[in-house]
């Protein structure tokens, strides 16, 4: 019979992970069946008999039993290894799995490590340039301020005796008089340096009784420098550039006093039918600088004033420039009601550009209490501009000079003045100019229409009692555009003969309406006004014209109708 | 007879004789053997595999005797094998009784 081990003879090498009885037991199952097996066709051989014919039988019987069990059994050396095998399968799987697995994550792992290797390789490549970049920032970061230390250490210092270095160079400005004595007074230079990042430069230094000012250290550049004459309240500019490296001495001529103070007045010269008006002109003059050395010198008190300048050329206010009084007018003495003015004002000896003024009217102004709100009431009513006469020679205002400006304003921009104030509120304080005139007309001569206001402007008609019913507001018109200039309350004339009584028979005041006409108009007016059936008839015009024309026909028809009849 | 139809029976068989009480390897395939007739011409040592498949599924229990010398063997069945020998014989009785239908056996038209 088979050997245990032969029935082991094709189980795989032994296995840390195996089972110690596994081997044993598979061998100690498969030969016990085998042995039982043997005895089973041992006992079946001996009672059959017939394969007992060998020399030796008992082994000839053993061999035969030991096949036959063999042969109904099969290869136990195979059945054995295939026990094993499904014993063990589990586990070889798990351990296949395992090492599988094990595989993977080595494989994952290298994996991450080289991913995280280049991303660390990126990270420091990144780091190494952001330090650089910092670096380079810090650097500059120190150079600006290195520079900006620098400058300020320069403008601290005196740079006198300072070598000019990296394109920065000293600036002194020394002031003098016309006769080379020093000059007080305060330089200011401003502006942008042409290097680097175009850092603005604001330099403020003071010139003491040596006249001499340190303004430090300047980077390359253009710089604007502004100069102050204390003593004279005058002021010069001038452009400079400050070149690398070249040391800037600078010496200023400077006025040491301002100009003298003189007295000024104006020419108005408004025509006839204006001069009674309450007339404003407004001149707005602007001081030019004057020479002193090679350079030009203003006033502190930059821009243009304004006078105001009434019709007999009295200045009464000043607004802006020297002495300003900030536009307000003078504060008015106790018990005195309305605008108080100063009669005459006194500039300082420059040239005066004159430029373009305008007028105005002023309204009455009792009814205020204060100044200020009567400077609110006024009227500018016409906005003309024009040129003075000496528009380009300026007004020179010079001491030992009579110093009279006279305003050369054309005939027709007054002719424009005029008509604008015609207009106006305020136009019965103008005298009514050559060849106009007024004629009043009481409501009793009125026949219809409807009542006018102050300035409008109206159209007269009439009519003839005789041929039209009285109150049928049918009338020729006689006149275009008449302007009503006033409504005055006047007592019933004797002639009266309507509206000048009320039912309860007392009389009453009538409107007097007070016409603008020339004086031909004027003349027809008065005529008609003596005929006793004719009545005038008002109503608003349709046109405003400059003059008022007068129908000639109308008039015709009217004289004929009237006149007597000779027959 | 063909070992296909064997294949699919034998787990069912042993556990069958089994179910008689705990035997060895030996005694089982003899048993087995014995009741098909002879017409199970099976080596014996092929249903050393079933018997460890069905107690690797816990359906077998074993124990270890003595035996003349010799260590033997005994398996013995499981509450779990009892169950799933009786689900095996239910389902081989409708197996059988369907494939019997299909050929007349029942009805002795064989």
């Amino acid at each position: 019979m088979t050997n245990p081990h032969d029935v082991t003879a094709d189980l795989p090498p032994p296995r840390d992970d195996e089972p110690a009885s596994l081997r044993q037991d598979i061998v100690d199952e498969l030969t016990d069946h085998l042995q039982t097996a043997l005895h089973r066709e041992m006992l079946t051989g001996r009672s059959s008999g017939p394969c007992e014919t060998a020399s030796d039988p008992q082994d000839s019987s053993l061999r035969t039993a030991q096949h036959r069990a063999l042969t109904r059994f099969g290869n136990p050396a195979a059945i054995a290894r295939q026990l094993w095998l499904d014993a063990m399968k589990e586990r070889l799987m798990v351990q296949k799995l395992t090492l599988l697995l094990a595989t993977v994550a080595t494989a994952a792992v290298v994996f991450l490590s080289i991913v995280l290797w280049q991303t660390l390789q990126r990270a420091g490549e990144a780091q190494r340039l952001a330090n650089e970049a910092q670096l380079a920032l810090a650097q500059q970061s120190e150079q600006m301020s290195a520079s900006i230390l620098q400058a300020l250490e320069s403008l601290r210092t005196p740079p006198v005796q300072e070598s000019a270095v990296d394109g920065w160079s000293p600036l002194t400005v020394k002031l003098v008089s016309e006769e080379g004595d020093p000059v007080q007074g305060t330089v200011k230079v401003t502006g942008l340096n042409f290097t680097g990042n175009q850092m603005p430069i604001n330099v403020a230094r003071s010139a003491g009784p040596s006249g001499i000012a340190e303004c430090g250290m300047l980077p390359y550049g253009n710089y604007t420098m502004t100069v102050t004459a204390t003593a004279a309240e005058e002021r010069h500019t001038q452009n400079f550039m400050v070149a690398p490296g070249q040391p800037n001495k600078r010496t200023i001529v400077c006025p040491t006093s301002p100009p003298p103070e003189v007295e000024i007045r104006f020419a108005l010269n408004p025509p006839e039918n204006l001069k009674s008006a309450d007339l404003r002109y407004i001149a707005s003059l602007t001081p030019r600088p004057r020479q002193i050395g090679s350079g030009e010198w203003r006033p502190l008190e930059l821009g243009s004033l304004s006078l105001w300048v009434d019709a007999s050329g009295r200045i009464l206010k000043q607004i802006g420039g020297q002495g300003s009084s900030n536009g307000r007018p003078d504060s008015p003495p106790p018990g005195v009601v309305g605008l108080t003015f100063k009669p005459a004002r006194r500039l300082r000896e420059y040239i005066y550009d004159v430029g373009r003024g305008s007028v105005a009217l002023t309204i009455p102004f009792h009814t205020r209490s204060t100044a200020w709100q009567n400077i609110e009431e006024w009227a500018v009513v016409s906005n003309n501009g024009f040129s003075p006469r000496s528009e380009e020679n300026g007004f020179e205002p010079r001491t030992g000079e009579e110093n009279v400006w006279e305003f050369d304003i054309p005939e027709d921009i007054w002719a424009a003045v005029f008509n604008d104030f015609r207009k106006a509120p305020e136009s019965r304080h103008i005298t009514i100019p050559d060849g106009w005139a007024t004629v009043t007309i009481t409501e009793s001569m009125i026949g219809g229409g409807v009542p006018a206001s102050v300035n409008e402007f109206i159209d007269v008609g009439v009519l003839e009692l005789e041929n039209v019913p009285l109150g049928q507001i049918e009338a020729s018109k006689l006149i275009d555009s008449v302007q009503c200039i006033a409504i005055d309350s006047v007592a019933p004339t004797a002639s009266a003969g309507l509206g000048d009584q009320d039912t309860s028979g007392v009389s009453r005041q009538q409107s007097a309406y007070v016409l603008m006409v020339t004086s031909e108009q004027k003349a027809v007016i008065e005529e008609l006004k003596t005929l006793s059936n004719v009545r005038f008839v008002i109503s608003a015009a349709k046109n405003e014209l400059e003059t008022p024309v007068l129908h000639e026909d109308v008039l015709e028809e009217i004289r004929q109708a009237v006149a007597p009849d000779d027959s | 007879m063909d070992n296909k139809l064997l294949t699919g029976t034998l787990e069912m068989m042993m556990l069958e004789v089994l179910s008689q009480g705990p035997s060895y390897g030996y005694e089982i395939v003899q048993t087995v053997l014995s009741r098909s007739g002879g017409h199970f011409e099976l080596k014996e040592g092929s249903l050393y595999p079933a018997l460890h498949r069905l107690e690797r599924q816990k359906l077998l229990g074993s124990y270890w005797t003595e035996h003349e010398g010799r260590r033997r063997k005994y398996y013995k069945l499981t509450a779990a094998g009892r169950k799933a020998l009786d689900a095996k014989r239910t389902e081989w009785k409708a197996f059988a009784t369907g494939v019997n239908g299909v050929l007349g056996i029942e009805y002795g038209l064989v």
